[in-house]
């Protein structure tokens, strides 16, 4: 077989192993959901074509290892038959990676299970400079970890107060993690600094009487992240945004971005530093605008 | 655990009486939380030196 060959197999989810003649075959997974009945289907794959194993990939996914060349192509329809596709790998949109978000999990904020599915839906595979890839957490303990991402969203509440509840008790403040609370009783305000809260929503929760309320639930960006032999966090973008259709703008807006201007081999955060993050932001918030009105522009802070 | 006493206490609190916690500051997160998912009523709360001091009713 060809380099080329390999190269086309790879980009088809199908890696050559280390063993001469074997390859692993990766799946299209997103937020690491997939039904039981699909797990049957791939232990049967695995058993029939593989040495019944499977590899749970860093990033939520599934590989089947040990599938013979020859048996590829009918290891791929058969997984299609049961309703599991073969993924990618290569210059591509990757496996979206997100927690189990706020259907499963009592702190989530954002469905990130329902948005990984969602931005897999309209963007997986298609093709980019380099490898792309989103996370999302579905708030701010951020257990997925979105810096690491080329696109990472972060669920997160932005509390406001309300002084015609409020005792001045000082709760609020002690439990601030971030300490962004001055509770003033002789100036009759508490004061909230946006710039150093964290949007975790732990003083709405602690406020024994109700004057700390939920203002907003969004989500934040983090553009450029990466791991491999030079791992960078992302950059967080200027803006709390709300709306689960804002998340699908930005990550297609971001990746229109990155076909523009991205030179081959680059990574997002290259493509970004070199043109400027903030004329990256500018050029996803512009689209933003366009598409949500004024509304969308009045989060950019 | 704190909230776990309290709550052993508050069994004891019969309607019109009044149970007082005093709690250190990074007592409160947990055992506030915990208070308002119990429901119980919270009355009264002053701020000390580093502590809380809560008073709450069933
Ligand atoms: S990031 Fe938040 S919502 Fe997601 S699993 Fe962790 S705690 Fe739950
Ligand atoms: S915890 Fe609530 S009542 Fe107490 S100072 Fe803060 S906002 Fe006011
Ligand atoms: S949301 Fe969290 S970080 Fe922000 S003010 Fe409240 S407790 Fe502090």
């Amino acid at each position: 077989m060809k380099e080329a060959d390999y190269k086309e197999l790879k980009k088809g989810g199908m890696m050559r192993q280390a063993e001469k003649g074997k390859f692993s075959v990766r799946l299209r997974l997103a937020g690491g959901r997939l039904t039981a009945e699909a797990m049957g289907v791939v232990k049967d794959v695995a058993d029939r074509y593989g040495r019944g194993e499977i590899h749970l990939t860093a990033r939520q996914g599934i590989e089947i290892p040990f599938i013979s060349q020859d048996d590829l192509f009918k290891v791929k329809s058969e997984l299609a038959a049961g309703g599991v596709e073969v993924g990618v790998c290569g210059p591509t949109v990757r496996t979206v990676t997100a927690c189990q978000g706020s259907k499963v999990c009592p702190l989530g904020v954002l469905d990130a299970s329902g948005l990984a599915s969602e931005v897999d839906r309209l963007f997986y595979g298609k093709p980019v400079p380099t490898k792309f890839k989103v996370g999302i957490s579905g708030c701010v303990n951020n257990c997925l970890k979105a810096e690491e991402n080329d696109i990472g969203i972060k669920g997160g509440i932005e509390p406001c107060w309300n002084r015609d509840l409020c005792t001045y008790c000082g709760v609020c403040e002690a439990v601030c993690p971030a300490d962004a609370i001055r509770v003033r009783e002789e100036e009759g305000r508490v004061h909230i600094d946006l710039g150093k809260c964290i949007y975790c929503g732990d003083c709405i929760k602690a406020c024994p009487f109700r004057a700390m309320q939920e203002s907003r639930r969004g989500f934040f960006v983090f553009a450029g992240g990466k791991f491999g032999r030079f791992p960078s966090l992302g950059k967080k973008m200027g803006g709390f945004f709300t709306g689960d259709s804002a998340v699908i703008s930005i990550v297609r807006e971001s990746i229109e971005f990155f076909k523009s201007f991205g030179k081959p081999k680059d990574r997002f955060g290259t493509t970004i530093q070199r043109v400027g993050f903030k004329e990256y932001e500018k050029y996803v918030l512009d689209a933003l605008k366009e598409e949500m009105g004024e509304k969308a522009a009045r989060h950019h802070r | 655990m704190t909230f776990v006493r309290v709550k052993m206490e508050m069994e004891n609190v019969k309607e019109g009486e009044v149970l007082e916690v005093v709690l250190k500051e990074d007592e409160i997160k947990n055992v506030m939380e915990s208070v308002k998912t119990e429901g119980y009523e919270v009355l009264n709360v002053e701020r000390g030196d580093s502590i809380f001091r809560l008073l709450l009713a069933r």
